[in-house]
Order: C-alpha cells, then sequence, then structure tokens
C-alpha cells in the first residue's frame, strides 16, 4: 500500500480548566488518509471534531501525538516552514468561506500562487484553469460581497484548489449552505477528488453532505466510534446507511 | 446602573478610549499652558506694554485656533468611538433601553473622558509650563524668578472649556445615535459596502483631482496678488483637489496596480487591495489630515523661520549695532569690530545738540529708503550721513539717538526733542554716545547682552531700548518670540490630534482586517510577513497625507515670501520636529495594530 497522505498516531488534547480541572477532548485518537481518499469526519457538536480538524491541519498543536503530512512531522516546525508547508501541501475551505473581502474574485484565488512567488502570468493562467473547473469563470472580477454564499464557497473551494496540493481540508463547507448550493459544492468537491487526486478531509455534522466521501469516520466524546465505507454503493445508498448508522448512535 | 454601565465600558474599551484620552490630554495640557501664558501676572509684569499686548493677543489667537480644531478633533474622535461601539449599543438597545437611555449613555462616557483629560491634562500641562516657560524666557529673552506653572483662572477656563466642547459633541453624539435604528447599529460591523466600478467616472475625477490639486500649488506663489479673496479660494481648491486625489486618482493608482505584474509578488496585491478597499472610507479623513497635517508643519515652519532670520532682520533696518551712554561701556568683548566712534552732545530746551564737524569726521552710517518704490521688502541702501544736507539733523539715524538719550519710549507719551548739528555745542552738561557696529550681530549675542545690562544699570533706563540693530532684535524677540513659540505648540497640537485621529480611524478597522490576516496565515503567510505587512498596511495611510502635507507646505510657504526674506529658513526644523512626532505615531500606531490583528 502508498505511503499514507496523512497519518495522525495517539493524538490527546486537554483543555485545563482552572488549576486542577481539566477536560480531555480528544482521547488517544488515530488515522491515516490515504492518497486520493475522499475522508470525512461526522459528530455531533462538542464530539471534539473542529478541535481535530485544527490539529490536522496545523493551526493548533495538541497535548499529545504525532501528525504527519506527505511524509512530514508538521508538529516539529518552524514557522517559516510551517507556513511554507500550508502554501505548498495544504488548501482550506471554510464554513464561512474566509474570503478576502478587499480583494477581488482572481485576487483572492490567485493569493496562495503569490505568496509563492509564482510569475504573474502563470498565476493568471491556473486561476482562469481552475475557475472554469467551478464554474466561476465570469465573476472573476467581482468583489466576496457581492457573490452569493454558494459562489463565494466555489471562490473559496478554488483558493483551495489553485496551487494543486497534496490534501484539501474542509471545515463544514456546507454549513452555511441551502441545499441546493449544498449539493452543487459536494459535487464538485467530489470531481476535484476524482479528477485531481487531491486527497480531502473534511468535518461536518450533515448526513448528505458527508454521502459524498468515500469513507465516514464517526467521532463521540473525542474517540472514534465507527467507520462506514462507501466502496462500489450508489451516493444515494451511502447516505440511507449513514442515517441508519446516526439512527444507531441516537439509541 | 447607566452610570455603571458607562463606566464599565470605559475600562473593558480602555485600549480604544486612551487613544482619545492621550489626544485630549495633550490637547488640554497645550490649552491651558496657552492660557497659564496669556494670563500669567509675573509674566505681563516683566514685559514692556506692547510686547505684553502682543504676547496676550498672539496666545489668545493660539487659544482660539485650538479650540475650533479640538472641537472639530473630538467630533472625529467620538464618531469613531461610536463605529467601535455601535453593536454594543445595538445588544443594549435590543435589550429594552430607549433611545434616550442610550444617548444618556454616550452622554455620560464622553463627559467622563472629559472630566479626566482635563484633569490630566492640567496636570500634565503644568509639567509643560514649567519647561517650556524656560524656553519662552529665552525665546523673547527676559528672565522672571518667580514663574509659576499653576494659574487658577488658566485652569478654570480649561477646564469650562472643555466641559463645554465634550458636553456639545454629546448632544451631536445622542443626536446622531437617535438616527440610527436598532437592527443597523447590531449589523453595523457586517455591512460591506461595494460601489460598482465605474472606470470612466474615476478617470475623469481622479484625473479633475490631480488638475484641481496642481492649480492649487500652481496659485500659491501668486495668491498674495489677490489678498485674502485668494487666500480662500486657493485653500478651497487645495482641499477639494486632496479630496478628490485621495478619493479617486489613488483609486485609479491602485487599480492599475491590480493589473501590474510586479504589484502581485507576495503579499503585494493584499495591500493594493486593502488600500483600494479603504480609499472611499477613508478619504475624508485623509484630506482633512492632508490639510492639517500641512498647516502644522507651515505653522512650525514660519515661526522658527521668523524667529531665525530676526538677527537679519535687525540688521537690515539699522545701520550700526548699538549706542550707549555708559562712558565706560566695554567693547572689548565684541568680535569684528568695524565701526567704533564716539559723539558728544549736549540737551538744552528740548533739543540736542550735536558737534557738525565730528559728526562729519565720525562718518555716522545711515540708511536711505527709496519711497518712490512701493515694495516692503527693498533692501535700504548703505551710506554715510551726508552732514551738509538739509535734513541731517532729522536723518533717522540721528533720531533714534535723539529719542534714546531723551528717553522718548514708544510706549509713553511720544513727544520727540528735536535735533541740531552746530558748529559748536551750547554750553551745558556735555555728555557722549558710544556707537559701535558689528559684522556679526547673531556671533555677538552674549557680548552685547552685557553691554546692554552695564548701560541700563548707568542709566536706569529699562523703558526704552537701545538704538541699533541689538535694540530692534530684543524688541523683535519680543514680539516674534512669543509667535514662534505658540507656532511650535500649536504645530505640535495640531500634528497630535491628526495623527491620533488616524490612529482612530486605523485602529476602528481592527475586527474586519483581523480575520483578513487570520486567512493570509490559514493559506500559509509566515509570522514574519505578515508583521511586515501589517507595517505597510498601516504606513500607506500614514504616508499618504504627509507626501500631500510636504507638498502643500514647500508650494505654501511661498504665500510667506512678501513678509519675509526667507519663508524657507525654518522648514528643516520644522520638518524635523513634525516628522518626528509623526513617525511616533506611526511606529506607535502600528504597534499596536500589529498586536490586535496578530494576536492569538
Amino acid at each position: 500500500m502508498n505511503q499514507p497522505i496523512l497519518q495522525a498516531e495517539h493524538i490527546q488534547m486537554t483543555y485545563q480548566k482552572g488549576s486542577d480541572m481539566s477536560q480531555a477532548v480528544l482521547k488517544d485518537l488515530s488515522l491515516t488518509v490515504a492518497p486520493g481518499e475522499f475522508l470525512t469526519i461526522m459528530g455531533p457538536s462538542g464530539s471534539g471534531k473542529s478541535t481535530l480538524l485544527n490539529i490536522l491541519s496545523t493551526l493548533m498543536k495538541p497535548t499529545a501525538g504525532d501528525v504527519t503530512i506527505n511524509g512530514r512531522d508538521i508538529l516539529n516546525m518552524n514557522d517559516k516552514d510551517m507556513a511554507n508547508f500550508r502554501n505548498h501541501d495544504m488548501g482550506f475551505i471554510f464554513q464561512n468561506y474566509n474570503l478576502i473581502e478587499s480583494l477581488s474574485v482572481a485576487e483572492n484565488i490567485g493569493l496562495p500562487l503569490n505568496l509563492q512567488k509564482v510569475p504573474t502570468k502563470l498565476t493568471r493562467e491556473r486561476v482562469q484553469k481552475v475557475s472554469a473547473l467551478l464554474n466561476i469563470q465570469d465573476l472573476l472580477k467581482k468583489y466576496p460581497a457581492q457573490l452569493s454564499g454558494g459562489q463565494q464557497q466555489r471562490v473559496g473551494a478554488a483558493r483551495a484548489l489553485v496551487h494543486e496540493p497534496a490534501l484539501i481540508f474542509g471545515d463544514e463547507p456546507t454549513g452555511a449552505l441551502d441545499s441546493q448550493n449544498a449539493r452543487e459544492m459536494m459535487q464538485y468537491l467530489m470531481q476535484i477528488n476524482q479528477e485531481k487526486l487531491i486527497s480531502i478531509l473534511m468535518v461536518t455534522h450533515d448526513a448528505f453532505s458527508a454521502s459524498f466521501a468515500s469513507r465516514i469516520l464517526f467521532l463521540t466524546d473525542g474517540e472514534i466510534s465507527g467507520e462506514l465505507i462507501r466502496g462500489a454503493k450508489s451516493r444515494e445508498a451511502f447516505y440511507q446507511e449513514i442515517l441508519q448508522a446516526l439512527g444507531n448512535f441516537d439509541e | 446602573m447607566l452610570n455603571k454601565i458607562a463606566f464599565k465600558t470605559l475600562r473593558q474599551k480602555w485600549r480604544d478610549y486612551s487613544i482619545l484620552l492621550i489626544g485630549t490630554t495633550i490637547t488640554v495640557a497645550i490649552f491651558y499652558m496657552f492660557s497659564n501664558i496669556a494670563m500669567n501676572d509675573t509674566l505681563l509684569k516683566s514685559l514692556s506694554s506692547v510686547t505684553q499686548k502682543t504676547i496676550v493677543i498672539v496666545f489668545m489667537l493660539g487659544q482660539i485656533l485650538l479650540g475650533v480644531i479640538t472641537f472639530i478633533y473630538l467630533n472625529f474622535a467620538n464618531n469613531f468611538l461610536i463605529q467601535l461601539r455601535q453593536k454594543d449599543y445595538g445588544i443594549i438597545s435590543m435589550l429594552g433601553a430607549t433611545k434616550r437611555q442610550l444617548g444618556s449613555l454616550l452622554m455620560r462616557e464622553t463627559l467622563l473622558i472629559g472630566a479626566v483629560a482635563s484633569i490630566l491634562g492640567i496636570i500634565l500641562g503644568m509639567g509643560l509650563t514649567q519647561l517650556s516657560g524656560k524656553y519662552l524666557m529665552q525665546a523673547i529673552d527676559v528672565k522672571i524668578t518667580a514663574w509659576s506653572n499653576w494659574s487658577t483662572q488658566g485652569a478654570l477656563v480649561t477646564i469650562v472649556f472643555f466641559l463645554v466642547i465634550c458636553f456639545l459633541n454629546g448632544l451631536y453624539n445622542r443626536w446622531r445615535l437617535m438616527h440610527l435604528d436598532t437592527l443597523t447599529l447590531l449589523k453595523a460591523d457586517q455591512s460591506v459596502k461595494v460601489k460598482p466600478a465605474k472606470p470612466k467616472r474615476q478617470f475623469v475625477l481622479g484625473l479633475l483631482g490631480l488638475i484641481i490639486l496642481g492649480l492649487s500649488f500652481a496659485m500659491m506663489p501668486q495668491v498674495t496678488k489677490w489678498q485674502i479673496p485668494g487666500l480662500v479660494v486657493d485653500l478651497i481648491l487645495n482641499v477639494i483637489g486632496t479630496y478628490l486625489f485621495v478619493g479617486q486618482t489613488l483609486g485609479l493608482v491602485t487599480n492599475w496596480l491590480s493589473h501590474a505584474d510586479f504589484a502581485q509578488k507576495g503579499l503585494r496585491s493584499f495591500l493594493n487591495g486593502q488600500l483600494r478597499f479603504r480609499l472611499d472610507d477613508y478619504k475624508r479623513v485623509l484630506t482633512m489630515i492632508s490639510v492639517l497635517f500641512g498647516l502644522a508643519l507651515g505653522a512650525i515652519s514660519v515661526g522658527q523661520g521668523y524667529y531665525v532670520t530676526l538677527p537679519q532682520q535687525a540688521v537690515q533696518n539699522d545701520s550700526f549695532t548699538l549706542a550707549v551712554e555708559n562712558p565706560k561701556a566695554d567693547f572689548s568683548g565684541l568680535k569684528d569690530v568695524t565701526y567704533n566712534q564716539e559723539l558728544a552732545y549736549t540737551i538744552k530746551n528740548r533739543t540736542v545738540y550735536f558737534d557738525k564737524q565730528q559728526v562729519a569726521q565720525a562718518k555716522v552710517p545711515t540708511l536711505q529708503y527709496d519711497h518712490t518704490k512701493s515694495d516692503v521688502n527693498a533692501k535700504p541702501k548703505r551710506t554715510t550721513l551726508d552732514v551738509n544736507h538739509p535734513d541731517a539733523a532729522s536723518d533717522l539715524t540721528m533720531m533714534n539717538m535723539v529719542n534714546y538719550v531723551t528717553k522718548q519710549s514708544f510706549d509713553g507719551p511720544f513727544e520727540p526733542y528735536e535735533a541740531k548739528l552746530v558748529d559748536h555745542l551750547p554750553a551745558g552738561k556735555q555728555k557722549s554716545l558710544k556707537i559701535v557696529k558689528v559684522k556679526n550681530l547673531a556671533e555677538n549675542e552674549p557680548a552685547l547682552k552685557k553691554i546692554k545690562q552695564a548701560e541700563q544699570a548707568y542709566t536706569g533706563n529699562h523703558e526704552v531700548n537701545l538704538p541699533g540693530a541689538y535694540g530692534t532684535l530684543v524688541m523683535l524677540k519680543g514680539v516674534f518670540g512669543g509667535l514662534e513659540f505658540m507656532s511650535i505648540f500649536l504645530g505640535i497640537a495640531f500634528l497630535v490630534m491628526l495623527a491620533s485621529t488616524l490612529m482612530f480611524k486605523t485602529l476602528t478597522s481592527v475586527s474586519a482586517d483581523r480575520r483578513r490576516y487570520e486567512i493570509l496565515s490559514m493559506i500559509g503567510s509566515t509570522p514574519h510577513k505578515l508583521t511586515m505587512t501589517t507595517f505597510q498596511d498601516t504606513g500607506i495611510l500614514f504616508l499618504v497625507p504627509m507626501v500631500i502635507g510636504l507638498a502643500d507646505v514647500s508650494f505654501g510657504l511661498q504665500i510667506f515670501k512678501p513678509i519675509m526674506s526667507d519663508p524657507y529658513s525654518g522648514l528643516a526644523l520644522g520638518c524635523g520636529l513634525v516628522l518626528g512626532i509623526y513617525g511616533i505615531y506611526y511606529l506607535l500606531t502600528s504597534l499596536i495594530y500589529r498586536h490586535l490583528v496578530l494576536k492569538k
């Protein structure tokens, strides 16, 4: 088997609450993302999924454990290497889009490439290409505030994709979208995953969005409590399976 | 309850309010200092009445100017505070506070700030008066042993003035708040304004801005021809030009930059985007600050320029340096003496008699004005007094000496004696005047001061200025020293207010900018790069008014050409002071901004 794109081992995260009280949010959690995999982590609020995503995506350091992405130990990197790593190997898609509203759509998408000092001409070409993929080529001159939520999220996806990272992280990417826009967004993400072979790791509490993934991990109280693999099933069948699994958890 | 909320918010938001507090405190301090000087009995008593009147008028004028600017400043500052606080007010209002209660809350906060700033300001002002007193005494060349930094009258005037200003501002704020509904308040920080781009309109207006600003610069050297109307028209053109330049011309530039290849590297596109995004929001503030920057630098430069050219002006208007009655006057301390003679005279029947022969031999230097020319700056011709000329006795130089020896003060009843050049001095008490001229007046000032003190001890005459350039210099210092002093402090007060306004404006955008910087960090900017970017981000905002202000002054000083021999002589000193203070503000703003925007 290929070397995993992401490997997390024995992750623990404990928050200090006062002097002698502490709360364990993540308890000895391990997981791997295989190359080209679309992994979704599902769990109710308070299950620790946001904390897990923040740790895996280098935004937060765990109390204990190891995280390796693309063969590199991300917990022992200096600021500069870390920035460089985020810039080259990772892409982010956020629930609230996180576009910079003082920049036009084209500038927002091109920003990761600017940071890499990619020549301007090449940046333009790649922005064009990725926006064609996400069907936002007509919006390039507009500003985020002039776009609908669905459009903004597609711009966010384009920005996460433009530098062709090894792994894209999604933090509830459909959380602020209506069902129609959520469906479109997930279809785009699936397309990116299948055509560009970019791995995706996404957290969500929405079963519909989760059904586009190839594998689902359920997180309860800081521990992995279950796993579903789509395999050759249709998306609809997988969706039913997820709902059933969630029903079982509730009982 | 409202008092409690008002007090608590001040404590919570101390960082935002501390900027307002510092700005106001410094203004109060300078205002108090001006009041103290204008009402300082010890100082006023030690001055001749001409100087006394000028000093009081100069400082009162300064106070009025300061008062007007303070009012505008507080208004701007309070406006930003309301912007910062809109959401809080929205929540309070949603919970059921009436508009009246909200207004009252705002009023209490404003008055509280005013009261604290007044007290702190007066304490700071006392220190400032103590320190600056020495400087002022040097500038106007008087010595007071009992210089007091406390003036009850001054303190009262200051407190009343600032409380009234705060009250008026509070009223205005309340009125503004009443016109906003709860929803607008609540959503204040979510509304993002995007103006549809109108490239053609922007191009025309941008070009127009450049032209109008250029026109106002071009007009400045000519302004004196059209007097006050010219000045007003030029000022209006300058303000409109600056406004269009900041709002439109710079917009054109940033648009152009967003297409230029070199402006895409690294975070340059982000910086450019920030500027483009802010211009619309900042154009009014930046315009005001550009104009104030120009005024502050101009005031300091002109004040300094006047002061440093005083010896030159004094020499220009006198034919010799000094004349004294004291027979024991010691000229040995003077350097480069170019003329040294003694004239005998006798006073009889309201007439001062000189020996014609002696005057001719002494070759008394004098000045000849050409009255056919109307140019006030025309330099008089330096000649030797022609004793055979019919008006020789009433020559300017002779009359100066006559007025001095007969103690004719311009302050008191001025009844000049007559002067006569005769072959033989009439019988009576014969005295003599020693006349001396040195090459460099400024260099000889300390020695001349000693001679003056000895002369005053000999004659007991403290009221009448010594004839000659040195006496003129002492008089000019009395009049313009106060002006120079005030120009510096007025300039500083302007600068402090404009810089803290800019600081405010920059800090109001922190919450929005924070998110932008967070995103940058997530997509892979190094902390170092982000820090540099915050400095550049605030730097651009400080740079724009500075450049326009410097240009304003470079051209604007031309206005003073007819009344100053070299209007640019004080520019270097002024620039040093202004850029120093401005730089400190920039650094402070950047550091606070960086801290707020990048903190984890």
